[in-house]
């Protein structure tokens, strides 16, 4: 039955799919075009969709592939497919370190992980600079207009109390004015 | 101040279900939203416990947001915290999407929706960076960290090696400096 194969289909997805939303969306590509469910420019489609509207990348895929295949009950199916293996690992884990977290070793493994986790995040928003107004190909070139929308966020983050939605929110209205 | 537990999970759906319907282009996204919401607001965990969700939503196979949504709540509130945080995250997501399946064809190459997203990759990065200033703060501490800190993200950046193998890294080299600090402090006593 399609809602049980997509669920299934899914669920493996979730369990295989290291490194977030892009690198889950190719793992989603290959196993949905190589099954025949989707075609390659319907699945560019679904890339598009899902990056430019509200919710993590993955999700979004996996409800809209699951409408498309099964319906409303198909897009349950995937979206409760992919998050499933999440649900179970992530309990164990969170388990295993609030058990172990008066272990001198433990404690001394997660003083090294914690700074080297906040130095890959701020690598992250090096890549989101990279989409917008930094590019590698002409490091010396600056998009003014997007490099205006940063330093107007950086500066709403640090010295107000303006809510993190609403700098995203105007940061999107920017984006209509000057990019 | 104790509140019920009911009122405890109500208010984690909500604060994820906004969380949720405002990570766009990615996971990481939602990082700013958790540090102000759910610790510098109402101080549910510390700072170095967001670290430490994110390490192990990173670290893990599936969706980062869900991964992190579940972790924190999780703590907050157990198995039922977990399911009423990943309930949250998926919820925008999945009305949204449902609705543009339902009423359009294709949407792609919109150039007002570029536009928006380029505007929203701006403001994300300064909103990220300013997160990041703050969480370095309470968790690098001493010169071995920085030192940790300046690596990893040397390596992460013009190597592109992969987080699992950043975040092994980073808790060997804990394990054994703070390990041997310690013995040696120690012996000296």
């Amino acid at each position: 039955m399609i809602l049980i194969r997509l669920f299934l289909v899914f669920a493996k997805i979730g369990l295989i799919g290291f490194g977030g939303g892009y690198s889950i969306l190719t793992i989603i590509q290959r196993e949905l075009t190589q099954r025949g469910w989707i075609g390659l420019q319907e699945f560019s489609d679904i890339a598009a969709i899902s990056q430019i509207t509200p919710g993590p990348i993955a999700v979004n895929a996996a409800t809209y592939v699951g409408y498309r295949i099964g319906g409303f009950w198909g897009s349950v199916a995937a979206t409760v497919g992919v998050s499933i293996p999440s649900f179970i690992l992530v309990i164990l884990a969170a388990r295993f370190i609030l058990k172990f977290k008066a272990s001198m070793v433990v404690e001394s493994c997660l003083k090294g992980i914690r700074p080297v986790t906040v130095a890959f995040i701020a690598s992250a928003a090096i890549f989101f600079a990279l989409g917008s107004f930094i590019d590698l190909q002409a490091p010396l070139y600056v998009d003014w207009g997007p490099f205006a929308i940063f330093l107007g966020a950086v500066l709403a983050a640090a010295f107000t109390k303006i809510n993190v939605i609403l700098i995203v929110l105007m940061a999107m209205g920017a984006g209509l004015l000057l990019c | 101040m104790k509140k019920s537990k009911a009122a405890l999970l109500w208010d984690l759906f909500i604060t994820f279900f906004k969380i949720g319907a405002f990570t766009i282009g990615g996971g990481l996204v939602m990082l700013p939203l958790i540090e102000r919401e759910v610790s510098e607001k109402k101080k549910y965990i510390s700072k170095e416990e967001i670290v430490d969700a994110f390490a192990v939503s990173q670290s893990l196979p599936g969706v980062i947001a869900i991964n992190s949504g579940i972790y924190i709540g999780y703590r907050i509130a157990g198995i039922a915290g977990a399911v009423v945080t990943a309930f949250g995250v998926i919820l925008p997501s999945f009305i949204t999407i449902l609705a543009i399946a339902i009423l359009f064809d294709t949407v792609s190459g919109n150039v007002y929706a570029d536009k928006a997203l380029t505007g929203v990759k701006a403001g994300v990065a300064g909103v990220i960076a300013v997160t990041v200033s703050r969480l370095g703060r309470t968790v690098i501490r001493d010169v071995f960290a920085f030192i940790l800190a300046v690596l990893a993200f040397a390596l992460t950046i013009w190597l592109g090696v992969g987080i699992v193998a950043v975040i092994t890294g980073g808790g060997l080299a804990g394990l054994l400096y703070y390990h041997i600090m310690r013995m040696k402090r120690h012996d000296s006593d």
